[in-house]
């Protein structure tokens, strides 16, 4: 049980850190955000590139400026926000339901696809 | 050594005999051990009968004697054991924040969860969930040290 309340406590300062982080920073004007190392080594873009940017403004209310970043990063963290559900919401067949169909590996085999499409696609047309 | 069903329906285990009373094992608890054809209650194993005393019941008459003699326990017999949570989430932010290629990792093992589960194997299902639990949060912790080295390293840089 203290585990548990441990961990909550760690997820919250873990959340609450980041929030406060980036809403205070810019990260595309500060040097206290980390730049992409990959960027920096090879000139291409990771498949991650632009989340901080995204976070600075959505949490600055405006999401579609927060999505141009990366497209693919936006649907990523709707699809966390609802496997994040599963474990906060206290109704059995809900995670069933999650367990079941939405972490399957065919899912998970589907998004290490995308993952590299994408990954091709932002370099190629350089989004 | 044994394996048991503890009260949640999971498999534990293996453990040696003389210590599954202080793991909460009584005489009504399915065990199972190599050479085993079925999961069976305690007091009903010979070799562990005296451990839990309790009458001595004839073992039941079902003829089920499909051993394959591998040490591989059959999955426990409620059939209802849940599938293990395989941490896909964290695999998955760990590959858009963090580091990419143990993220990647970690959602193979996240996959090979749900394929082990669906073959009975789920001792290997839970081992295979343990590491992709694993990997997201080495990959998360080398996806900060590497980005915090980098960024001290750029701010190091400006100064100058």
């Amino acid at each position: 049980m203290t585990r548990t309340i441990l961990r909550l406590f760690l997820f919250a300062a873990i959340v609450g850190t980041m929030t406060a982080v980036y809403y205070l920073n810019d990260p595309a004007r500060t040097v206290w955000c980390p730049k992409c190392v990959m960027l920096a080594v090879t000139g291409y873009k990771c498949p991650g590139c632009g989340v901080q940017r995204m976070f600075f403004h959505v949490l600055h209310g405006d999401v579609i400026a927060g999505i141009r970043y990366n497209y693919f990063a936006a649907l990523v963290w709707v699809y966390a926000l609802v496997l994040i559900s599963g474990y906060i919401v206290p109704i059995k067949s809900y995670t069933k339901f999650i367990r079941e169909h939405l972490v399957n590996r065919y899912v998970a085999y589907s998004y290490l696809i995308l993952y590299v499409v994408w990954w091709i696609i932002r370099n190629v047309l350089d989004i | 050594m044994y394996y048991y069903v503890d009260s949640a329906g999971q498999q534990q285990g293996p453990f040696s005999a003389d210590i599954l009373p202080s793991k909460g094992v009584t005489g009504e608890t399915l065990v199972w051990k190599a050479g085993m054809t079925q999961w069976t209650k305690a007091r009903m194993v010979p070799e562990l009968k005296d451990m839990f005393s309790a009458p001595p019941v004839p073992p039941s008459v079902q003829g089920q004697t499909t051993s394959t003699g591998q040490a591989v326990p059959p999955p426990p017999p409620s059939g209802k054991t849940p599938k293990p949570d395989n941490y896909l989430l964290w695999a998955v932010l760990s590959t858009v924040c963090c580091c990419i290629p143990i993220g990647v990792y970690a959602i193979y093992c996240a996959a090979q969860v749900d394929s082990l589960y669906r073959l009975g194997d789920y001792a290997g299902a839970l081992a295979k969930a343990n590491d992709a639990k694993k990997w997201s949060i080495i990959g998360a912790i080398a996806g900060v040290i590497v980005s915090g080295i980098y960024m001290l390293v750029t701010i190091a840089s400006s100064a100058f």
